[in-house]
């Protein structure tokens, strides 16, 4: 029976019986699994801690190739994400990333981008100071995590003529002055030219300034993914755009969705 | 399988229960077959009286077989101080150690917003009757010390903030008999946390 290390993050865990858990992990190296961990919920459990959601371990386990639930060995805490969890709004945003991640991504299915993205978005939650950066945050994780899941909108050229679409407006542009209203494609995900525009179905109004921000959130390294700001009203526009967008591809309603705004 | 029916039927029964595999089960089922008439009788009858009796306190919603329950119609008891628990059991624990003479108010679950529970799954609006009308001086936020257990007692503490009474929560970190050594990163920052000067 082969014996897996590697590191992950947790992203749920259910109790099992009188003491034990199974909890689901998304692996950096196996993508996402599901183990049974042994009398964890025993107060005296060496590991119990590391197993709660939205901690980052290194994992060792064993079974079966292609099993449907591996047997946890052990599992050491590289990140627990404590600021994190003892802030009430971080921690309800984090679970929505995290129920996006789970609900979405097949068992074994390895997805390195997702995973980096993923734990990035996690530490920059953790030593967020202002809790309006997470916000935005969680649009920009959820267009990133469309993209690297091969939904990236088409935000260059108008899905139906194909017209090469160039702005001049700014991020910071003062929201009255985005005076260039272009519309978004839901199911399609693209944008449409003024021209297109009329008669189109499924399309939502959208200014060329929240288009920029969405292909700078698209191309920014990860890392700085908290660099990016934009005004507040272009901000409500790219949330209603992104849940909408990510509704139609996710193809179900999250569950933690409505907890979000708790 | 050839045999009694009715031993098959138990021990399907008896599979159902928590921790109960097939193999167990049979075990079960041929002691209670062994079994005296009268213990068998004295089991079916603490099982329907369980289900008779058995019910959850108009106040603080835990186990009980009289309404109001003994904890909560007790006059000796502090009807100020609130204790927050999850489940029935959680009181039965406590209460065990003969240390807290308060009330209890249980949730009857935890906020799990992987599972899409919220706070009107679970008694949150009936502790912020009590606390409204009961004049409570302190709440005691005893969730299990797990992710759902801190949410669920960081939103109350949100919700009782405009109370302005005193919200406490349980102390977090070894337990006792336990080993430094083996302790996990995480319950030692917190049993740092919570140091107390001696």
């Amino acid at each position: 029976m082969p014996l897996y290390t590697t590191d992950a993050i947790v992203l749920k865990s259910i109790n099992l019986g009188e003491a034990d858990k199974i909890v689901t992990f998304f692996t950096r190296r196996y993508g996402k699994i599901q183990g049974v961990a042994k009398g964890v919920r025993r107060t005296k459990s060496r590991f119990g801690a590391s197993l709660e959601p939205l901690t980052y371990i290194n994992l060792i386990y064993f079974g079966k190739e292609h099993t449907n639930l591996y047997k946890i060995n052990t599992s050491d805490i590289l990140e627990p994400f404590n600021k994190l969890k003892e802030d009430f709004d971080k921690l309800k945003k984090s679970l929505f990333i995290c129920d996006i991640v789970n609900s979405t991504l097949k068992e074994l299915d390895v997805n390195l981008k997702i995973f980096e993205l993923f734990l990035n978005t996690l530490k920059i939650i953790n030593r967020a100071k202002e809790i309006e950066k997470v916000d935005i945050l969680l649009d920009i994780f959820s267009l990133r995590f469309l993209s690297a899941s091969g939904f990236t909108p088409k935000l260059n050229n108008c899905i139906y003529c194909n017209k090469i679409l160039s702005f001049n407006s700014t991020l910071h542009t003062p929201h009255s002055a985005l005076s260039e209203r272009l519309g978004f494609h839901i199911s399609k995900g693209g944008v449409v030219c003024r021209e297109c525009l009329n008669g189109s179905e499924d399309v939502v109004r959208i200014n060329s300034g929240t288009i920029n921000f969405m292909k700078k959130a698209l191309t920014i390294n990860i890392s700085n993914l908290d660099r990016l700001s934009m005004p507040h009203k272009m901000e409500r526009e790219l949330h209603k755009i992104i849940c909408d967008y990510i509704n139609v591809h996710i193809d179900r309603k999250l569950k933690s969705y409505n907890l979000i705004d708790l | 399988m050839k045999g009694p029916e009715s031993l098959f039927k138990l021990i399907e029964e008896l599979r159902k229960l928590p921790g109960v595999g097939r193999k167990t089960a049979e075990r079960l089922a041929f002691y209670i077959l062994k079994s005296q008439r009268h213990e068998t009788d004295a089991l079916v009858k603490a099982i329907s009286e369980l289900k008779e009796k058995v019910r959850l306190c108009s106040i603080c919603s835990s186990i009980t077989e009289t309404d109001p329950c003994n904890i909560c119609s007790d006059m000796n008891r502090e009807k100020n101080t609130l204790c927050v628990v999850e489940e029935p059991h959680d009181v039965f624990a406590i209460e065990k150690t003969k240390e807290y003479k308060g009330s209890y108010h249980v949730l009857m679950g935890v906020l799990s917003p992987l599972d899409g529970i919220g706070p009107s799954d679970l008694k949150i609006e009936e502790l912020l009757s009590r606390v409204r009308e009961n004049g409570i001086r302190e709440v005691i936020l005893a969730t299990n010390p797990n992710l759902e257990g801190e949410a669920t007692a960081m939103y109350i503490a949100k919700v009782l903030k405009p109370f302005g009474m005193k919200v406490t929560r349980i102390a977090r970190g070894l337990p006792v008999g336990g080993d430094l050594e083996y302790a996990d990163e995480v319950t030692l920052t917190k049993s740092i946390e919570g140091r107390q000067e001696m």
